[in-house]
């Protein structure tokens, strides 16, 4: 019984377990409907961003200055901009640059909001005032303003918008993981943690962040459609992405000249964006429904 | 078995609140005893979760000390508050959040022992942890669970090997059975007392649940709004309440006996609120009995007859 | 069978399961007992045993995903399970049947005062203006017991505490002169004096209105405190109705004498205290048979094969159980 082929097997079905709970939350999720379509609709996203040069059917970069504003056609299925440029293709090429900023938001904005959230609800005190009133003065501020405030001071380009939207992003993440936290805390697992003689980095590291990690799994889900718009917002403001790589935002800029003679334009990078959005957003509510510890069993 | 083991020595917990201080554990003196199990009674909010807490330093005491084996643990740094702990294990009420859900038993009960160092070695680990599981009636079987995949029953022996799992001397056990049902109950009783006479342990037992006190204590600790009322053998005590309190409080008790029926409500009124105590005695104010003094002056513990300790004016005036 | 008029509620056969993500709950299967007029049955089981559904079940107060299968729930010769949701609401609830929670701060509305809420109710069943419906709500708190009612109704449910919460309720459901309360773990969450005085209350109400009470609870001690007569529920099922006298002195079923042993206080050592191996089963496969049978240490081979179906050993004395037969001359 207690030989090490039985510990073999008792590490293997350990893994078998953990598999199984990943298997559990995917059949939750599955029951629910909405995340199924977001599911899909963010895997669409990913695969024509993945494979945006090759499904593409032309050069997004290619201008023709004699076939300007052409209306949908089966040779531009989704018509021509102002310089020629197929819609349908600037529109793939621009879902890459569109997630790539969404992942690198909220990775950047998700590290720094959860690690601020997680020693300001752990420590408490003067930290978690420090940290809370940063939080405080920073929402105050308009975000779109202070970002283009941001990007007008440091340049344009991908890596500043996304430190320009993560520096007030983060706030968001603070706050939901602190008070994830403190009722963390307030759970006897802890006490009982300091109980057997865990030092309080242990705790952190052991109890109170697993037990945290979900929330900041679904806060990704959930501020990924945010972070979208906000860059798309930027780039059609002009402080975004530059011209002329493609991004949804400031296509619905170009086009916004012409929306009665060629709607096609700002309308299909309209219906991108709602598309990735809605996706994101059914997709994150799922996820919250089913990492949720309360629904987990009866 | 009369030394001391652990020692508490006028313990004070208050806590501030909007409303001013509330003095949850209020200057309690207690001695308990090497081998015993001291049970240790009182309604909601009379301080008793408090005062067990403040005994492990869980939430600082306001003032006082606690000598675990002549040693003064208040004043004890980090270092060697961890090495304390590891002499004191301690049990909770709710089963079902006492577990990290995000640790498997096998991880839950590796950790003491990796953090006091008490075995080497995987196998040794290993062997360890089954061994305590063992103990808890639980086999090898369980280690690979999850907190959610057990019963409460399971889930509290969980909670009671891992409180094991340090060696400690005195186990504090804050109602650990009553988020449970009564078939399952006496299970845990049954293997708390086995172990505690195979591990020569110490037991302070809290409950609300005042029969279940009579039935596993040898001693007695009554506590009323943070202060402690009456202490003495549990027979005794049961036999010959002398404090008006437990007097109410034994009467109060539903018996599962149907001759037996709570005719008049043996105490009136509710307990008052911790943040402004009454002045004399705390309990003076719901007192069938209370004296002039009672409101003016507040009694403390006084020795009355073999082991027996009440704080009380009036008590201390009928065995005169 | 024979006492059918003076039962105020008669469930027979009630089945009732729940749709759940793992898979079909079976939570009541074939619950039969019966509540004489005017008196206080109780109705006992641990967790999960589905003693609180079937209070819900009366009144018609269940979840979404549960559904009934079969049986029915006669109060009054009428089948309340045929009853539409307005004919329940209209004619049974608050004015028939009460209801009391274990949270009483759940049950109060936080917004609104004592008077508000008790005035409400007043007003619904017996409106006497308003003067006469504050008259009402005082002499309803003073009838609880509760000291300078006039005062109390000024306050809002949060400024009481729990013991005073639960008398409020009790006064709010006896206001409408319900002719059955139905009371869900009344007690469990107040302390033994508070509940020792809420006790007496509901007593010496019972007795001067003649009210029915169905008293749910897990524990034993209270039940013979208040109770008459006793159901035993174990895994949605009722293997045993008792007087309570009976329960505590000579019980039969082999689950309800584990369960009897296992309370401190009717034991005073452990060492004669009753354990019950295993657990409670879960409802989705609950055991063939008689679900008690894996955790019973008298079980037959027929045990676990059919499901015991209730004998009555004396006038008020049923019990489901295989080994009855073995006590012969009980019968």
């Amino acid at each position: 019984m207690k030989t090490t082929g039985d510990k073999r097997e008792i590490d293997r079905e350990l893994r078998r377990q953990r598999t199984s709970q990943l298997y559990l939350i995917w059949l939750r999720l599955k029951r629910n409907k909405l995340a199924v379509i977001g599911l899909v609709f963010v895997l669409i996203m990913v695969f024509i961003a993945l494979f945006s040069p090759w499904i593409s059917p032309h050069n997004p970069y290619a201008t023709r200055p004699l076939r300007k504003r052409e209306a949908p056609s089966l040779e531009f299925p989704l018509g021509t901009d102002s310089l020629g440029r197929c819609v349908l293709s600037r529109l793939f090429s621009g879902s890459r640059i569109a997630l790539q900023i969404g992942i690198l938001i909220i990775l950047f904005e998700g590290s720094i909001g959860i690690f601020l959230g997680l020693i300001s609800g752990f420590f408490g005190g003067w930290v978690d005032e420090i940290v809370m009133r940063l939080v405080d003065i920073l929402r105050s501020f308009p975000v779109i303003v202070l970002a283009m405030a941001i990007a007008g001071i440091m340049g344009q380009g991908i890596y500043n918008v996304v430190i320009a939207l993560g520096i007030v992003g983060w706030t968001t993440y603070a706050r939901m993981i602190r008070s994830r936290i403190l009722s963390i805390k307030e759970e006897s697992y802890v006490e009982a943690a300091y109980c057997i003689g865990e030092p309080s980095y242990s705790v952190l590291l052991r109890y109170v962040l697993p037990n945290a990690l979900p929330t900041a799994i679904v806060m990704m889900a959930i501020m990924m459609p945010t972070a979208l718009i906000a860059s798309a917002t930027l780039s059609f403001l002009g402080v975004g992405v530059q011209p002329p790589t493609p991004s949804w935002g400031s296509m619905i800029s170009a086009g916004r000249d012409y929306l009665l003679e060629a709607p096609w334009i700002s309308s299909f990078a309209g219906l991108f964006i709602m598309f990735t959005v809605l996706g994101f957003n059914f997709l994150g509510d799922g996820l919250r429904d089913s990492l949720d510890p309360t629904t987990k069993q009866r | 078995m009369t030394d001391p083991l652990l020692e508490i020595v006028d313990l004070k917990k208050y806590f501030n609140s909007p409303k001013g201080k509330v003095k949850a554990v209020d200057g309690v003196d207690l001695n308990i005893l090497k081998g015993e199990t001291l049970g240790l009674v009182g309604e909601s909010g009379c301080g008793k979760s408090t005062l067990v807490r403040a005994t492990l330093r869980l939430i600082e005491p306001t003032d006082g000390k606690v000598f675990l084996r002549g040693e003064n643990v208040l004043a004890f740094s980090r270092k060697r508050l961890v090495e304390a702990r590891g002499q004191m294990g301690m049990v909770f009420q709710d089963p079902h959040s006492s577990l990290n859900p995000r640790m498997t038993v096998a991880e839950i009960l590796r950790r003491p022992l990796k953090i006091h160092n008490l075995v080497q070695g995987k196998g040794q680990i290993y062997n360890r942890t089954v061994e305590l599981l063992e103990t808890m009636g639980l086999s090898a079987e369980h280690m690979i669970r999850y907190p959610h995949e057990l019963s409460g029953g399971q889930k509290q022996r969980v909670g009671v090997a891992r409180a094991l799992a340090v060696e400690p001397r005195i186990l504090l056990l804050d109602e650990p059975t009553s988020a449970l049902d009564v078939s399952v109950q006496t299970k845990i009783l049954k293997l708390l007392r086995n172990t505690m006479e195979r591990l020569d342990l110490t037991y302070v037992f809290i409950s609300h649940d005042i029969n279940l006190i009579r039935t596993i204590s040898d001693r007695i600790a009554v506590m009323y709004l943070g202060k402690i009322v009456e202490i003495g053998e549990v027979d005794e005590v049961f036999a010959d309440p002398l404090h008006p309190y437990t007097q109410g409080l034994f009467k109060s008790v539903p018996r599962p006996d149907p001759e037996h029926n709570i005719r008049k409500p043996p105490l009136t009124g509710e307990v008052p609120s911790p943040i402004d105590p009454p002045a004399g005695c705390n309990f003076a104010p719901r007192c069938p009995q209370k004296i002039q003094q009672c409101e003016k002056e507040e009694p403390n513990l006084k020795s009355m007859g073999k082991d027996r300790e009440v704080a009380c004016w009036v008590a201390t005036e009928k065995n005169v | 069978m024979k006492t059918k008029t003076k039962d105020i509620l008669r469930i027979r056969d009630l089945a009732l399961s729940f749709d759940t993500e793992e898979g079909e709950v079976e939570a009541l299967d074939g619950v039969a007992f019966s509540i004489k007029n005017s008196s206080v049955s109780g109705l006992i089981g641990e967790t999960g045993c589905g003693k609180s559904v079937t209070g819900l079940t009366i009144l018609g107060l269940l979840d979404e995903n549960a559904r009934i299968k079969r049986g029915e729930i006669i109060y009054k010769r009428e089948n309340l399970l045929t009853k539409k949701e307005e004919e329940l609401e209209r004619e049974i609830r608050g004015k028939e049947i009460a209801m009391i929670f274990q949270d009483p701060g759940s049950s109060l509305n936080p917004v609104f005062t004592v008077e508000n809420q008790i005035t409400e109710s007043i007003k619904m069943y017996r409106n006497a203006g308003a003067k006469g419906n504050k008259e009402i709500a005082i002499e309803q708190l003073e009838r609880v017991k509760l000291p300078d009612a006039a005062n109390l109704l000024k306050r809002y449910p949060h400024e009481l505490s729990g013991g005073m919460k639960q008398r409020v309720m009790i006064a709010m459901m006896l206001a409408c002169n319900p002719s059955l309360l139905i009371a869900d773990e009344p007690t469990t969450a107040l302390d033994v004096s508070i509940q020792a005085q809420f006790i007496n209350v509901l007593r010496e109400l019972q007795s001067d209105l003649g009210t029915s009470i169905l008293y749910i609870t897990h524990d034993l001690a209270v039940i013979s405190e208040i109770c008459n007569s006793v159901s035993v529920m174990y895994a949605g099922r009722i293997v045993e109705d008792l007087p309570v006298e009976t329960l505590f002195n000579d019980p039969i079923h082999p689950y309800t004498k584990k369960l009897v042993y296992s309370v401190p206080g009717v034991k005073t050592k452990l060492e004669d205290l009753e354990e019950i191996p295993g657990s409670v089963p879960r409802l989705i496969n609950p055991p063939a048979g008689c679900r008690f049978h894996p955790r019973c240490d008298k079980a037959k081979a027929i045990c676990s094969q059919e499901t015991p179906n209730p004998v009555s050993v004396e006038p008020d004395h049923c019990v489901a159980c295989h080994l009855i037969s073995d006590r012969g001359g009980k019968q």
